[in-house]
């Protein structure tokens, strides 16, 4: 799927030219290629394939783990109120010129500090109060609220040009990807999902409930600040490069789930693969379904995800546990 | 043999007192109930025993060794607790639900000889049918014993459980009591459960404790906690006792609050 990714996109290349493309690329090899084909594939379609991998893995498994810590099905990398922070900060960037960073990061700067500026209230709230997870998810939607209505303040203010490219953001794009963003990304996954899997084993015991879970030695309290900060973490970095791609979050762990159960050993990663493919597959199919225009790989997911996830429902409701 | 010492214990919800100055010496292998009204704080004294609430003052001892000090899984293995309601909220297989019984031991991977230890645990307990089985497909009283199941895996000298024959018929409820003493005896855990059924409680403790007002009312074997005096100040209720070899056996009149007032 990466190489016909590689291939495909408003101007065609042959798998020569893309082998060539490659090796010319990691290994200066000297081989002939044509410098367009070479600047295309290496600088723009490469990055976009490796965006839509580490995006689709990263909000896979944030939202397996906060499914389980928010002990909510319908819970994703957003339910904390990230996106719409996220959306508010690119907002303020787009349309005021008000940014925490300057230069060419500052659409991506402002939108990570406002994405994880609505979970901070609810970690705050959750400190303070100590309310169940009801609670916590509501908090999380007050936050959505407050962001989206900032927003479309902002929004009402603004020229058509700015607002067409607000809303071209908060649709979820993959097309923006390059080098320079694949890089702060791969650190931030590289040290966070490691320190995600070692939380797989007590969130598994976490599914039996609090309770049961102290009783089994978990430090329930501890778990789930490490791992609402951790995930947090991840999505606004993901969305402030990509803006907002929904679904993938939300529905991947529950088609692994309904594929290859429960266990811990092989759900997280299987989560985080199937995302990754999930997100890929729609990038593609983006690129591809009306051609030559490209569509935003927001759309595509949730009109992908939707049926895949419904049909596995149908199918498995035989043996459907719950 | 002392084995499990409470000692001053007492707990409140912010400000309004639940229990207070609990004391009490619990021996290895014995199966005691803990019994009261509604609110007379025995769920309660079950999780501030293994601190998933933690009390006020006092603390409790195993062996000697004050528990309140030890992280949540050294405790873990000395303590297992069984809640009112498990709630596995995404579909686990049974297998699966006896294996984090092992979490304390292996908290960060599982091991080959965890797998081990549940397969036996699974096969000793006759659940080995099951072991591949949806938690939530079970019946009541398979559920309660597998979570039982799950408390032998955990490996602890003291299990606490909270009210294990809720929601059972009377049948399950008998199988689910002989198991507790069965594993209690056998393997010598000491067995806590807070019980509503005094019954049932006669029947299969060693000893009893009945809570009201804030502290230990009574404590003992059966047929000296569950008298007809002591059930008539405590619940209110009038009963009439039959002695069923050597156990009180309780069967209900009607409430005072009921009875006419020349009675």
């Amino acid at each position: 799927m990466g190489i016909t990714g590689l291939g495909i996109g408003p101007i065609k290349y042959s798998l020569g030219d893309i082998v060539g493309v490659l090796i010319n690329s990691f290994f200066n090899t000297g081989f002939e290629v044509e410098p367009t084909a070479q600047m295309v594939i290496f600088n723009i379609r490469l990055p976009r394939i490796i965006l839509a991998l580490l995006c689709g893995f990263g909000l896979a498994i944030t939202g397996m783990q906060m499914q389980i810590i928010l002990r909510n099905p319908l819970a994703s990398p957003f339910t904390l109120g990230v996106s719409s922070g996220a959306a508010f900060g690119a907002g303020l960037a787009i349309i005021s010129g008000i940014s925490i960073t300057g230069g060419k990061y500052m659409l991506i700067g402002n939108a990570f500090v406002f994405s994880l500026l609505p979970c901070f209230v609810v970690f705050l709230l959750s400190r303070l109060s100590n309310c169940g997870y009801g609670m916590l998810i509501l908090a999380g939607i007050a936050m959505n609220f407050i962001f989206s209505s900032l927003s479309t303040l902002l929004s009402y203010f603004s020229n058509s040009e700015d607002l067409k490219s607000l809303s071209l953001w908060t649709m979820g794009n993959l097309g923006r990807a390059s080098w320079d963003d694949i890089v702060p990304l791969s650190i931030i996954l590289l040290i966070t999902v490691p320190l995600l899997f070692m939380q797989n084993q007590k969130l598994n015991v976490l599914n039996a409930g609090d309770e049961s879970a102290k009783g089994l030695g978990v430090n329930v309290e501890r778990t789930r600040i490490v791992v609402l900060v951790l995930t947090s973490l991840v999505s606004a970095s993901i969305i402030c490069f990509t803006g907002m791609i929904g679904f993938v979050g939300l529905v991947s762990p529950h088609i692994v789930r309904l594929l290859i159960g429960n266990d811990a050993r092989y759900f997280m990663p299987a989560s985080g693969l199937f995302g990754a493919v999930f997100l890929l597959g729609s990038d593609v199919l983006a690129l591809k379904i009306i051609e030559p225009a490209v569509l935003p790989t927001g759309i595509i997911t949730s009109f992908t995800g939707c049926p895949i996830l419904l049909y596995l429902i149908i199918k498995k409701q035989k043996d459907r546990a719950w | 043999m002392v084995d499990l010492r409470i000692n001053g214990l007492s707990f409140k919800y912010e400000k309004h007192p639940v229990f207070s100055d609990v004391n009490c010496n619990i021996s290895k292998g014995e199966v005691v109930s803990v019994v009261g009204r509604n609110g007379a704080g025995k769920s309660t004294l079950l999780k501030c025993i293994n601190h998933i609430l933690k009390p006020a003052t006092g603390n409790v001892y195993i062996n000697d060794k004050m528990t309140g000090r030890l992280s949540q899984i050294e405790r873990a293995k000395k303590i297992g607790y069984l809640s009112q309601q498990s709630e596995y909220l995404f579909p686990t297989t049974v297998f699966d639900v006896v294996l984090t019984g092992r979490f304390p031991h292996s908290p960060v991977r599982y091991t080959r000889q965890d797998e081990e230890i549940v397969a036996r645990i699974l096969a000793d307990m006759e659940l080995s049918d099951f072991s591949q089985r949806y938690f939530s497909h079970l019946s009541g009283g398979e559920q309660q014993q597998v979570l039982i199941a799950r408390a032998l895996a955990q490996g602890a000298d003291v299990l606490l459980f909270d009210e294990p024959t809720n929601n059972l018929d009377l049948k399950h409820q008998l199988q689910i009591m002989r198991l507790i003493r069965t594993v209690a005896k056998e393997k010598q855990i000491t067995s806590i459960q807070a019980i509503h059924d005094l019954n049932l409680a006669a029947a299969f403790s060693d000893k009893i404790i009945l809570m009201h007002k804030g502290c230990i009312f009574k404590m003992g074997v059966p047929q000296d906690v569950l008298t007809r005096e002591i059930i008539l100040e405590c619940f209110d209720v009038h009963v009439k006792i039959y002695n069923h070899g050597g156990t009180p056996h309780i069967v209900m009149l009607e409430s005072s609050e009921t009875r006419p007032v020349e009675n």
